[in-house]
């Protein structure tokens, strides 16, 4: 009988941490069910891709500034709004947030839309992070942002380079991405002069984390791939820590996260030259 | 070369009085980055003398990888000993992955592990270093100045199983989670589950069926399907 008590106790003790570590931003089903695959996801971005103008940004100079930055995760705005009005103007040429913009919740993503449409900001591009899914997310992300998975091309006056940006924040980037990516490197590497992803899910880890990371089986393909077609950086967050880590020709990027009550926040600022690419994290106030 | 190593293995196990035991499994699957279904056999060999085991294996991959058709390759030891009357056992491995002509991954681990009628458990602690090889240097123009290798100092690795019957009856059924296997190991927030069917068809010989599901993302919240496997296996015990 005392046994019962105490395993009665455990049970609901474990239980009340689990939610209250959990919260309202937090959506459990997602442990066992998702309203949207990959696959799925990866289908859509391209049909919409396939009947949209291709993403091109033209620059005065082959030597131009990037911005990066993920984990935004608004409701909260105050980094946020930050971030925005530091890549405003003429020395960013573009922002890239690379997932977890949201909470997934359905007046955090009208907050989102309200200040990207209204704060007058870069060119920006968005990808999805886990918590994007969340509350059925994704069904909101796609009307109010569109595509997950896309390339963009940077176009200088005497070279260009190319971004892509996956949709890998449910752990994998699937079998139809998979094969995308593949045959885009094939087919488009080669025209260009540096090659960078952006995504939201790290791939590499240096602690103990319950943050999720791709597959044993997908980083072998993904490294090797990236290593073979000379992508130059990969840009994550997800993991809310920043980590770098050098793999022959690849640079893996962690960024910390934008999130206002994390202790350590900031930004990717990339400096794009014939030379190299330099990046720096770039703190918030 | 890592083959010989097993042959050599082979050799002193079959010349040694004690048991030796032979496995050999296929696993049959999908997942989502196989292009369709990959089969994988396997051939597995341990020795054990009085409380130690030592254990070594390969395995080879279907359609090949890339252009190479090397094997995986592990060697392992444990011992087992008692605390009172519980069972516990310890070990420690070394993994050899050649998943790309051009990369090779080295998996370093240990583990502990209590052993109780229904259950066992094991947990540990592997390193994962992945290294370019010599050809991967030449053929991308990398040399000793590059970052040639990446490690991951820390995982945690798991695994639970639960037996239907006593764990030495002749047939069982059991279920289990866990982010490793003979010759994967997965980040601790990727876990596998798997059910297996046992039989012993004459006194030393089993046969077993795995049926396996991993999925992806489930610590994100955001879980998909990653792969299913289906693995069949001979075990063959001789004293």
């Amino acid at each position: 009988m005392e046994d019962k008590v105490k395993l009665k106790f455990t049970g609901v003790f474990l239980l009340s941490i689990m939610l209250g570590a959990c919260g309202y931003d937090l959506d459990l089903t997602g442990m066992v069910y998702s309203e949207t695959e990959v696959n799925g996801r990866f289908s859509q971005s391209m049909e919409y891709n396939d009947t949209h103008p291709a993403r091109v940004i033209h620059v005065g100079s082959d030597n131009y500034t990037l911005a990066f930055a993920g984990d935004c995760h608004v409701g909260e705005t105050g980094n946020l709004l930050e971030l925005l009005d530091s890549t405003r103007g003429p020395n960013i040429s573009a922002l890239f947030l690379c997932g977890d913009n949201t909470t997934g919740l359905q007046e955090d993503y009208d907050r989102l839309k309200s200040l990207m449409d209204t704060v007058s900001v870069t060119t920006w591009f968005m990808t999805t992070g886990n918590h994007d899914l969340y509350h059925a997310g994704w069904n909101t992300y796609f009307p109010y942002f569109g595509p997950s998975v896309y390339t963009v091309s940077i176009e200088g006056p005497s070279v260009r380079d190319l971004v892509l940006v996956l949709d890998n924040c449910s752990g994998t980037v699937g079998s139809q991405q998979l094969d995308w990516i593949r045959s885009t490197l094939e087919e488009k590497r080669n025209d260009y002069r540096y090659c960078i992803v952006a995504c939201h899910v790290n791939f590499f880890r240096n602690r103990f984390t319950v943050s999720t990371n791709p597959l044993t089986e997908e980083i072998w393909a993904l490294v090797d791939l990236f290593a073979l077609h000379r992508v130059n950086l990969l840009v994550s967050g997800h993991d809310h820590k920043r980590y770098e880590e050098v793999f022959g020709a690849t640079t893996y990027l962690t960024m910390d996260a934008v999130k206002d009550v994390e202790p350590q926040t900031s930004w990717l600022k990339l400096r794009v030259s014939a030379d190299s690419l330099h990046y720096d994290f770039v703190s918030f106030h | 070369m890592r083959p010989s190593f097993f042959l050599i293995f082979l050799m002193i196990a079959l010349t040694s009085p004690a048991q030796y035991t032979f496995e050999g499994y296929l696993d049959a699957g999908h997942n989502n980055v196989s292009s369709g279904m990959y089969g994988k056999p396997a051939l597995v060999s341990a020795y054990q003398y009085k409380f130690i085991t030592a254990r070594t294996g390969l395995e080879w991959t279907f359609p090949v990888r890339n252009d190479r058709a090397y094997p995986s390759w592990i060697i392992s030891t444990k011992a087992d000993f008692h605390i009172r009357k519980a069972k516990f056992e310890g070990g420690a491995f070394y993994l050899h992955v050649p998943f790309s002509p051009r990369m090779r991954e080295h998996q370093w681990g240990f583990w502990l592990g209590f052993n109780s009628k229904h259950f066992t458990i094991q947990a540990g602690n592997n390193t994962r270093i992945m290294k370019f090889t010599a050809r991967g240097q030449k053929e991308l123009g990398l040399n000793e100045d590059d970052d040639l290798k990446i490690t991951e100092p820390r995982n945690l690795m798991y695994r639970l199983t639960a037996y239907v019957k006593p764990r030495d009856h002749y047939w069982n059924v059991s279920i289990y989670l866990t982010d490793f296997d003979d010759f994967l190991i997965q980040q601790e927030t990727n876990p596998m589950v798997g059910c297996r069917y046992i039989r012993e068809l004459k006194k030393g010989v089993s046969l077993y069926g795995d049926l396996r599901y991993q999925s992806a993302g489930w610590l994100n919240l955001a879980v998909n399907y990653f792969g299913i496997n289906f693995r069949s296996g001979v075990l063959w015990k001789i004293k």
